[in-house]
This record gives C-alpha cells, sequence and structure tokens, in this order.
C-alpha cells in the first residue's frame, strides 16, 4: 500500500513540478509575482474539457491546441497588463490577484459552478506486482518528465533559451548587451502560464474540475518554488515530487477533505525554513 | 580612549572575503577617515559596525560591549548611526517627518538641547544648514539637500558616533567644503565621525587619522602626514585616475 | 478653493471636510426622513465594509504590508461569536472585544514567523493562512457547519435604527482613531516602515516590534467588525473567510485610493450600493470590480483619491502634513 502511495505520489509530482516550473520562469526571469499562475491551470483544465467533452476532439490534439491557446492568452496578458506596471511589486501582486479573480468568475460564468470530469486519455491500468498504475497518470508523468527535459534543452542549448538564462542573471546587463528583453518577457511569461495550463490538462482527467480549483495549485507552485530554490530546476523537481506525495499521503491517511490543509501547512512550513529571498541573501 | 574596537572582523561573501582580519579602533571624540580603492570592503564594514550584516567572525566593541550582530536599531539606541551611500529618504513623508521620526527621547544630545521635538528639528535644520521648507515632501527635496537631510536624520537620533558613507561624492567643491564645515562642528560638539570617502581633498581637511584599507584588509594607518608618505598606499593607488593624496 | 479655510470658532477647517461633516449629519437625521429600511440595511453593510477597509488600508496602504489574506481576520472575528454564543451567553459587548482579541492572537501567530518575509512572500503566506481557515470552516462541519454555518445567533441590537447609529458610530470613531494615529510619532514610524524599512531601522525604530503592533491593530478593527457583522446577521458562513470577501476589500482601497485613508469610505459605499441595487448584476460583480480594479492600476495607481489628489492637491493623508 505504501509503495502505492509513493508511487502515485510521485507521478503526482511530476505534474506538480511542470507547475512549479512555469512559476519559476515567471518569478526568475521576470521577477513578477504571478497570482494568476493557478487561474492558468484551472483554464487549462476547463478549455481541455471544451474540447474533449465538448467538441469532441481527440485527447491529444485538444491538449496542442489548449496549450497554444494559453501561450497566447498570456501573451496578451503580459502586453496588455504587467507590462504597464512591472516597476512596482505591489501593482503586479494586486494586477494578477484582480486577474485571477476575474478569469475565474469568467470561468464560472462560462461554464457554470458544477463540479465536471474529463475523460482520460487513455483508460485503463497497469499492474506491476501489488501496485496498480492507471495510464493516464503514467501518460501524465510521461509527458510531464519530457516537456520538462525539453525545457532544459531550450534553455541550454537555443539563442532564445541562453538569452533568457542571461535576463534572469542580469536583466540590465542583458539588456546593455542588446537582448530583446520585452520579447523574452512576453515569451517567457506566455510559456510559464502555458505550462500551468499543461498541469491543469494533464490532471484535469484525474480530479474534478471547478472553477475556484486554481488557489490551491497556486500556493502549491510558490511553496515548490520556494522549496527547490529559484532557478533551480532540479530543486523545483525534487520540491514537485516531494508535495506530490504529501498530497497523497494527506489524502490517504488523513482525508481528501482536508487534501487541501496540508500542502498549504507545508508550504508555511516551508515559507518559514527558507524564506530565502527571491534576489538576494539578506533580508536587509 | 577608544570607544569603537573593531578586532579581527572578518565577512565572506560566496567564498570572497569582502572584510578580513581587519581590526582597527575609533578614539572618542576624532575624526577617523576610512579610505581605500573601489571594493576595498569599506561600506562592508559600516554595514557590519551598524548592524545591516552580521560578521562571520571577530568583534565590534562600543563602550566594551560587543555590538556585533545585533539589530540596527538597537545599535542606534545606543549612539551609533549612520548614513547611506546613495542617500535614502522616507519619499512621501515630510522632510520634517524624516527627522521627526527617529527623533531620541534622550536628553543626551550636547548640541540640541531643546526638548520640544518641533524645535529640536528645526535645530537640527538650522544646523546642517537646510534651506527647504519642513512641510515639503522628501520626494520633493532637491538633490542638493538630500545629503543635509542624511545628516540631520542621522544626527537626530542623538549619537555619540556617526558613520558617514562617502557624503561628498558627487558633489561639487562647494557643496563639498559645506559638508565638510557640518562635520568639523558635529566634531566639535563632542561627536566622533568616521568617514569613507574617496574624495581626498575634504579627507584630508577634516580628518584626525585615516585608515586605509585593501581587498578587505588594513593597509595602512596613521595621520593624513603619516599616510600619504606611505609606499604602500601609494602602490595601492597607482593607476586610479584622478585619485591625489595631495 | 478647496484648499480655503474657513474659520469656526478658533479652528480653520477645510472645506472638504465642512462637506464630509455636512454629510454626516445628513446621514444622521437619514432614518427619520425616511421609511425605506432597506436603504438603512445597505449603509449599514457599507459601513462595516468601510471599517473593515480601513483596518486593511492600515496594513496595506500605510504600512506597506500587502495582506492578502485579510478576511480571515474578519471571518475569525465572526466565528469566534458563533462558537462563543453556542455554549454561553456573553454580553454582546464583550463578545465584540472578544472577536477582536482573537483577531489579534490569530495575527500574532500568523505575523511573528512571517516577520522576516519580504512582500511577494509575505502575501502569498498570508494567502496561504486564510486558504487554510477557510478550508477548515468547510471542511469540519461538526464544528462550523460548513458551507451553512453558524445560524441563530442572537442579535445585539434589533432595531435597524439601532445598528445604523452604532454602525456610524463605529465608523466615526475608525477615523478619528487611525486619523490621530497617523498623526503620532508612532503612526509615523508605522508609516517609515512602507517607504523604507531599511532606512526605518537606520533611525532607530524596532521595524519588527512596529510591524506586529500595526497588525494586531489592523487585525483588531477586522475582527471587531467581523464580530459586529455576526451580530448583525445573525450568522456566520465561510464566506467571510473568503479570497472574495479579501479581494472585495482590496477593491475597495484600490479603487478609493491605497494609503489615503478617507478613501475606503467612499470605496465602500460604491462597492456595497452596487452590490445590493443592482441584484441584476450580481452574478457579474466581482467580474466587474476585478476588471475596474485592473483598468485602474494601469492607468493611475492611486486609486479614485490618487486621481483627485493629483488634480487638486486636497487629500493629503498618506502623506504626513506637518503641524
Amino acid at each position: 500500500m505504501v509503495l502505492q502511495i509513493l508511487i502515485s505520489g510521485l507521478l503526482l509530482g511530476g505534474i506538480y513540478a511542470l507547475m512549479g516550473l512555469g512559476l519559476s520562469l515567471t518569478l526568475g526571469v521576470m521577477r513578477i509575482v504571478n497570482l494568476a499562475h493557478g487561474v492558468f491551470y484551472a483554464l487549462g483544465s476547463f478549455v481541455i474539457y471544451s474540447f474533449v467533452v465538448q467538441a469532441k476532439v481527440n485527447s491529444f490534439l485538444a491538449l496542442f491546441f489548449t496549450f497554444i491557446i494559453l501561450f497566447f492568452l498570456g501573451i496578451f496578458v503580459e502586453r496588455i497588463l504587467l507590462k504597464p506596471v512591472r516597476e512596482s511589486e505591489m501593482n503586479v501582486m494586486i494586477v494578477t490577484f484582480a486577474l485571477a479573480i476575474f478569469a475565474e468568475q469568467c470561468i464560472r460564468l462560462g461554464w457554470g459552478v458544477m463540479y465536471r470530469s474529463t475523460p482520460p486519455f487513455f483508460k485503463g491500468e497497469l499492474k506491476i506486482g501489488e501496485v496498480f498504475v492507471d495510464y493516464q497518470r503514467m501518460l501524465a508523468f510521461g509527458m510531464g518528465m519530457a516537456i520538462i527535459f525539453g525545457l532544459l534543452v531550450a534553455l541550454k542549448k537555443t539563442k532564445l533559451g541562453k538569452a533568457t538564462r542571461l535576463v534572469q542573471q542580469n536583466y540590465e546587463m542583458a539588456m546593455l548587451l542588446g537582448v530583446n528583453v520585452n520579447f523574452i518577457s512576453m515569451v517567457v511569461y506566455g510559456t510559464g502560464v502555458a505550462l500551468a495550463a499543461l498541469a491543469g490538462c494533464l490532471l484535469a482527467p484525474l480530479y474534478l474540475i471547478f472553477p475556484a480549483m486554481g488557489w490551491t495549485p497556486l500556493l502549491m507552485s510558490f511553496a515548490i518554488v520556494i522549496l527547490g530554490g529559484m532557478g533551480s530546476i532540479l530543486g523545483t523537481v525534487i520540491g514537485g515530487f516531494l508535495f506530490g506525495l504529501t498530497t497523497l499521503l494527506t489524502s490517504y491517511y488523513i482525508s481528501s477533505g482536508m487534501v487541501n490543509v496540508v500542502p498549504f501547512l507545508a508550504m508555511i512550513v516551508t515559507l518559514l525554513i527558507r524564506p530565502g529571498g527571491f534576489f538576494g541573501k539578506e533580508i536587509f | 580612549m577608544a570607544i569603537l574596537q573593531v578586532s579581527n572582523l572578518t565577512k565572506n561573501f560566496k567564498g570572497l572575503a569582502a572584510v578580513l582580519n581587519l581590526s582597527f579602533n575609533v578614539e572618542g571624540g576624532e575624526v577617523l577617515g576610512l579610505m581605500g580603492p573601489n571594493g576595498a570592503g569599506k561600506t562592508t564594514v559600516i554595514n557590519l559596525i551598524t548592524g545591516f550584516l552580521r560578521p562571520d567572525s571577530g568583534t565590534i566593541s562600543w563602550h566594551d560591549e560587543n555590538i556585533a550582530g545585533l539589530k540596527p536599531h538597537k545599535i542606534v539606541r545606543r549612539g551609533v548611526t549612520r548614513t547611506f551611500q546613495q542617500p535614502r529618504v522616507f519619499p512621501n513623508v515630510t522632510i520634517f517627518d524624516n527627522v521627526f521620526v527617529g527623533l531620541s527621547q534622550s536628553d543626551r544630545s550636547r548640541l540640541f538641547s531643546a526638548t520640544d521635538p518641533r524645535q529640536k528639528v528645526s535645530d537640527i535644520f538650522e544646523f546642517v544648514g537646510m534651506k527647504t521648507k519642513p512641510s515639503t515632501l522628501a520626494k520633493d527635496l532637491p538633490q542638493d539637500e538630500l545629503r543635509r537631510l542624511e545628516i540631520a536624520r542621522a544626527i537626530g537620533s542623538d549619537p555619540e558616533l556617526i558613520l558617514l558613507d562617502e557624503p561628498v561624492s558627487g558633489l561639487t567643491p562647494e557643496e563639498s567644503d559645506s559638508i565638510a564645515n557640518i562635520v568639523l562642528r558635529l566634531n566639535k560638539g563632542g561627536i566622533t565621525l568616521v568617514i569613507i570617502e574617496h574624495v581626498m581633498r575634504m579627507l584630508m581637511r577634516v580628518s584626525h587619522r585615516l585608515v586605509v584599507m585593501n581587498n578587505g584588509s588594513k593597509l595602512s594607518e596613521g595621520t593624513p602626514e603619516e599616510v600619504r608618505r606611505d609606499p604602500l598606499v601609494t602602490e595601492a593607488y597607482l593607476g586610479k585616475e584622478g585619485e591625489e593624496i595631495a | 478653493m478647496l484648499k480655503t479655510k474657513v474659520s469656526i470658532g478658533r479652528g480653520r477647517i477645510s472645506i472638504p471636510m465642512v462637506f464630509a461633516i455636512g454629510l454626516l449629519g445628513v446621514m444622521m437625521v437619514l432614518p427619520f426622513l425616511v421609511q425605506k429600511q432597506y436603504l438603512l440595511h445597505v449603509i449599514i453593510l457599507a459601513n462595516i465594509l468601510a471599517v473593515f477597509a480601513l483596518s486593511w488600508d492600515l496594513l496595506a496602504g500605510f504600512m506597506g504590508q500587502l495582506n492578502l489574506g485579510h478576511s480571515m481576520f474578519f471571518g475569525i472575528g465572526a466565528y469566534t461569536i458563533g462558537f462563543i454564543t453556542m455554549a454561553y451567553r456573553i454580553p454582546p459587548v464583550l463578545g465584540l472585544l472578544l472577536g477582536g482579541l482573537i483577531s489579534v492572537l490569530l495575527s500574532l501567530v500568523v505575523g511573528i514567523p512571517c516577520l522576516r518575509l519580504r512582500g511577494p512572500y509575505y502575501a502569498i503566506a498570508t494567502l496561504a493562512f486564510s486558504q487554510v481557515l477557510f478550508t477548515l470552516a468547510m471542511g469540519l462541519p461538526k464544528l462550523t457547519g460548513s458551507e451553512e454555518g453558524i445560524t441563530k445567533i442572537p442579535k445585539f441590537i434589533t432595531s435597524i435604527q439601532g445598528n445604523y447609529y452604532f454602525s456610524f458610530f463605529l465608523l466615526v470613531v475608525a477615523v478619528i482613531a487611525l486619523n490621530l494615529l497617523f498623526r503620532s510619532k508612532f503612526g509615523k514610524k508605522l508609516i517609515s516602515l512602507r517607504e523604507d524599512e531599511r532606512l526605518s531601522e537606520a533611525a532607530g525604530i524596532d521595524t519588527s516590534t512596529y510591524k506586529i503592533i500595526g497588525a494586531a491593530m489592523s487585525a483588531f478593527l477586522a475582527g471587531f467588525m467581523g464580530a459586529y457583522n455576526c451580530y448583525y446577521h445573525g450568522n456566520v458562513t465561510p464566506d467571510m473567510l473568503s479570497i472574495s470577501l479579501t479581494f472585495s476589500v482590496v477593491a475597495v482601497v484600490v479603487f478609493g485610493g491605497v494609503g489615503t485613508l478617507y478613501g475606503a469610505i467612499p470605496g465602500a459605499y460604491i462597492l456595497t450600493f452596487l452590490n445590493e441595487y443592482l441584484y441584476f448584476i450580481m452574478d457579474y460583480r466581482l467580474l466587474i470590480y476585478a476588471l475596474v480594479i485592473m483598468l485602474i492600476l494601469l492607468y493611475s495607481s492611486g486609486g479614485l483619491l490618487g486621481l483627485l489628489r493629483e488634480r487638486l492637491k486636497v487629500f493629503n493623508h498618506g502623506n504626513t502634513s506637518s503641524q
């Protein structure tokens, strides 16, 4: 049984890592506290629901479309909402908070408050020894890992990726060196939220979806990024696994109603142990 | 009699020693100049003394009490204040309140004995030559008055020792002289000062003694004359443009 | 013209102040002029929201602590009344104070660990804390009644008129108290936290202690109002702890102008009246507020009063004016 939980937890953790990574990008590269990160996760779930359940589109195709749509939505948001308020941290937080509320309301008005479910991409499960692993989870995990790997490669090898890393290290220097910081901001934000949406797509078949579903993933993503350390992909992945495990352990040993509470508490504990700053070690 | 004793002070950042085994004393009533090339660790020393950084090792003794690692406000209460390299103010608050908010309740000040806070702030402004109206918001303060406000703020806490971090950098010679006069008047009023500066002219004029730092350690120490003649010092400054010890 | 002062006795007060006092006078006699109970009810709600919003402005606008979980203070004040009245009868004034006190305790539990956290982390942590409370309120039906909450709480003041005057009393007291606070040295030290925390320390201010005390004051006010809200409605539900409530308060203050103190009042009135009278847009409320907030922040970060201030240089409260 414990093994079952462990495996399931790890598989879940892979997706969490994906979400955490998305946040790590916007936080680390753009220095933007994106409180709307969770609502993009929710949007991912709802958009793919529409494609698959309402429009009867093939799941994989839907996944692809959703990613693209949310990516461009992210760019739109970045241009219109974020670019003007970038300098003020407080305003960015209030604006993205408002955006999250706005989008959540849009979801509620567009799809209704009922809890919905999406069918899995693959039905069925695999039995390895005592452990059951359903295909959906494995697929989600596999895709998550593939994307993370792809991201790593892109950041290290491609020109855009290298430029992005430069911006993360030193914004001013990157500008002076002629890097098109505007373009990078756009792409990074779009990618960051698209990753959240992707996580939402992959997890939609596993859990019920509802308009306010974004807040827990939002806080969880922050916790993962804080725990794993800014800019560290490995750290974020490990953090993701940790939280995946915690979630599953909670839902099994305590109750599924409390699933939200323990990750939150874990997050609070994380914050207390490692307040570490985004930008520099000394709090002063 | 040394009121501040820095002993074997060390501070590392990511493996690099910003300050390495630094020791020097500050005598009561003197004006001590702290100089050195860029990156010598001078601002780090101020940060360590005033509680903004914790040393990795060593002690900072203020009247025989080790204050290393105490929070900044506690150090201020003990009579040590500082100014910042880039002048810092509370922008959306009047310049009056900028000083008022840190005003000390104690009556230990020898220079400003007014008990009414309003009068005290007014006296301090007069002392530093502040020409702007007290009800002006700090963000509307003209550039050249910013340093005066900083010094006024540092004085307001009734300090025994003030550490000035590059008080005249970027100022014209006239403005620089004006600040130097304030320093001298403060010193005459019994306040001990430690000044970090690059502008030699000012340092030479006001300092009783100098401590020269390089790469985080003490390079030389003594009166301005002694330091000027020290070959180690000239060597450290060779090749630096615009630096004259004369 | 707006800066002209009028002499009254030995004092001089500004024209906007005269206007405000006049308005207050009108509000005081309103119950005698108007028979519509519903209007009075809406005004009471507006007053409650206004004071609650003031408590958030204290924290966020004056101290610079962006608390995104503020509803937890309001809610815990309300739930305190809910829990206590299930078992005991207590004098309502004690209940109100207790609501405030428990809220202060919560602010310590939340605030002390969060002392070291910079802005964004503080915002996330407070959000997380409030979500924990919300989840607990929803998830422990035996204790909290879950979604339905606790009902049939005996009311404090039974008449609408009584509540009307009481809520105004609270509003006026809060405004005066905060006014006095920010003219005092203590209040200015709180403001210095927002302006430059490092400098504040360098000026000899114990920033940690002031953060805690300021937050406690904000929490007390919020908890007190939460308790009153519970008494007024006769029930307490989890949405008194919700993110939506926090957002409402943020919206009110952003709209009125963060750090202006007075801005929260028209903000609260507008929001409450829209809520209650335009019930056909009930479903779209939050959507519209969110949209308006985003637009305000894009155009001017000062909110309504910020815009006014720039044009007319009138209200000057977040900026301390010298004596």
